[in-house]
């Protein structure tokens, strides 16, 4: 009987191993597979998104809908100076008078990282403008080119610039982009 | 090969055979002595396929019980009970429903015919093929074993007849009755010198005769079978002349083939040779072999179970690992295409920078002229800020509200935050700063973009 009891026993433990190594296994997979599902299906809406993206791109590529991009050179400190001249011709232009502060050209963080988009952070104070339809007729303006206004204050002092009208924007560079 | 052995004595008979198409086939058939059974087993043990066995007469009972009408198992019970009154508890028994016995004006009897073994005579037998790699798969008694074999030779008859095996120390006489084996019992031989005519053992034979008389008071035996390689003529006149009763010699040419000479044949060992195990009542399985069928059946159900259940897992698991191996690839596959189109995004980056600028740049010249609208007359605005974060474009507006009293002014405050949930272009509008400056109230609203 003392055998008899001990094979029951010797097989009662394996049986308790087997369930608990075995239940362990299958749920680790289980789990895995869960993983594995919410990440397929986050790609699945990433691809989606690229898809609908590269479609918008292409159609925009075709039909000509690009944004130009003002003239540049190999220096970035005559890139620089390109820029700030550009932006102030261009204010004159629209009979403003205007401070333009330009920073240095660094990687922009907007875009995701396979593209390659530097952006040039630019400080716009407006000391004076004679209509609010002046304003608004430049912001438009602002649409024709690759510029993003990130803070716009009339009579604030968010921008570090002096002026009544005053602005924050990012000018993106495509390196080696027409 | 099956290897039939019958235990007398000292003596180990052994007769071996093989079935050719059908017909029981005599291979060989010798007598050895028991202690020399072990070096026999090891050397046929080859040929050996199977393996049955017949104990000798001592420590065996055979006895008919008659028993009132009852249900089969009241009656097994009841027969344990007369097996255990008459012989103790230290016997393994089997029986066999013989049948009705009527008894005018009474109720039906049962006959219960019962064949028992000792315990431990039944174990030391079965030690006997401890080392050999076939075990017996019947052991019965010698009795049990012959009753096979005169059923086969057509001998079996309702009226007692006596089966004589003469042999050398010990012969053995069993006076059955159609199925009931009513007695057993073992004579000494004596050595041809010392008795020349063999009348000692007719004398025994007879004197069982009228002991069997005495036992069954209404019974005789009629006719008597003879057969052992020590029987003579000498003996069988004898039996003939002090017995009076018909005397047959025992011949078994009818149902083995191959055989030169009868007296080499072993009756018990024919007996275990015909006998059909599916069908035979009284075979007997010694406890350490029970104990041992039972552990191994039990291991084999708890490993047939244990390696069920693995198989099971393991199956499950294979399933899950498909499930995940599936799903590696597919999403493989995701981000070879995610990859692709990303490569194709580098030469659209001025299109993206585009799409971009398009899409999440407001529409300038709509806010101003909505904001200089929900200004009502008797507001002026200090400062307008407009900021674009993640969650899109928050604006901050601070001016004062000059009306002729503070509560106009409280109202043209009122009257701002209102324009301003009302607009389309605007949402979560809150007056988050207010302050009371004389009659004039000064402002600061906070919103963010529609969209």
């Amino acid at each position: 009987m003392g055998k008899v009891k001990g094979i029951i026993a010797v097989f009662a433990i394996l049986l308790v191993l087997l369930f608990f190594f075995g239940i362990k296994n299958i749920k680790s997979l289980q789990g895995q597979i869960g993983g594995q599902k919410e990440n397929i299906s986050e790609l699945d809406q990433r691809l989606e998104k690229i898809r609908n993206l590269e479609e918008s791109l292409e159609l925009r590529r075709l039909t000509g809908k690009v944004l130009p991009q003002i003239p540049r050179v190999e220096d970035p400190i005559a890139n620089k100076i390109l820029i700030e001249k550009f932006f102030k011709s261009f204010l004159t232009r629209l009979g403003l008078e205007a401070e333009v502060k330009v920073e240095n050209e660094r990687k922009s963080r907007d875009f995701p990282d396979v593209v390659e988009v530097n952006e040039v952070p630019i400080k716009i104070g407006i000391t004076s403008y004679s209509s609010y339809k002046q304003v608004m007729n430049l912001l438009e303006e602002f649409r024709k080119f690759p510029l993003s206004i990130e803070i716009l204050t009339i009579g604030g002092t968010d921008v570090a610039v002096p002026g009544v009208l005053r602005l924050q924007l990012k000018y993106y560079v495509v390196p080696g982009g027409a | 090969m099956l290897l039939c052995i019958d235990f007398s004595g000292e003596k180990a008979k052994i007769t071996t055979t093989k079935k050719i198409k059908g017909e029981l086939s005599l291979v060989k058939s010798l007598e050895i002595n028991t202690s020399d059974l072990g070096e026999y087993l090891e050397s046929n043990s080859k040929q050996i396929k199977e393996i049955r066995v017949s104990g000798p007469l001592e420590n065996t009972f055979h006895k008919t019980f008659i028993l009132p009408d009852m249900k089969s198992n009241m009656l097994k019970g009841a027969v344990e009970n007369e097996v255990i009154k008459e012989f103790g508890n230290d016997y393994l028994f089997e029986q066999l429903d013989l049948g009705e016995m009527t008894v005018s004006g009474a109720k039906p009897n049962r006959r219960i015919m019962t064949a028992g073994i000792e315990r431990k005579a039944l174990e030391q037998l079965s030690d006997t093929f401890a080392d050999s790699k076939i075990k017996p798969n019947i052991f019965t008694t010698h009795p049990a074993a012959l009753q096979v074999l005169l059923e086969k030779l057509g001998l079996s008859d309702d009226k007692p007849q006596g089966f004589v095996e003469i042999a050398h120390p010990r012969s053995r006489i069993v006076v059955f009755k159609g199925k009931e084996i009513q007695l057993t019992r073992e004579l000494p031989l004596a050595e041809k010198e010392k008795d020349p005519e063999s009348s000692a053992l007719a004398k025994d034979i007879y004197r069982t005769l009228l002991f069997y008389g005495e036992s069954y008071p209404n019974q005789k035996v009629t006719r008597l079978v003879i057969s052992g390689n020590s029987c003579t003529t000498e003996i069988v006149e004898n039996l003939r002349q002090k017995a009076g009763v018909e005397i047959i010699l025992f011949s078994p040419e009818t149902i083995i083939k191959d055989i030169e000479d009868n007296s080499q044949i072993h009756p018990g060992c024919l007996g275990l040779a015909l006998l059909d195990p599916g069908s035979f009542h009284f075979g007997f399985v010694p406890f350490s072999v029970q104990e041992k069928k039972k552990f191994t059946k039990m291991v084999t159900l708890l490993s047939s179970a244990f390696f069920g259940i693995l198989l099971i897992v393991v199956l499950v698991i294979f399933r899950f690992s498909l499930n995940l191996k599936d799903l590696d690839a597919y999403q493989g596959g995701i981000k070879g295409e995610i990859k692709m189109k990303e490569d194709r995004m580098k030469e659209l980056s001025l299109e993206l920078v585009s799409h971009s600028i398009e899409t999440s740049q407001p529409h300038w010249s709509e806010i101003l002229l909505e904001l200089a609208a929900a200004v009502p007359t008797g507001i002026s605005l200090e400062s307008m800020t407009m900021r674009k974060s993640k969650k899109g474009w928050r604006g901050e507006l601070y001016g004062a509200a000059k009306g002729p009293d503070e509560i106009t002014s409280l109202v043209l405050v009122e009257g701002i935050q209102d324009n301003f949930n009302q607009s389309p272009l605007f949402t979560q509008v809150k007056v988050t700063e207010k302050k009371l400056e004389g009659k004039r109230i000064t402002f600061k609203i906070t919103y963010q973009l529609k969209g």
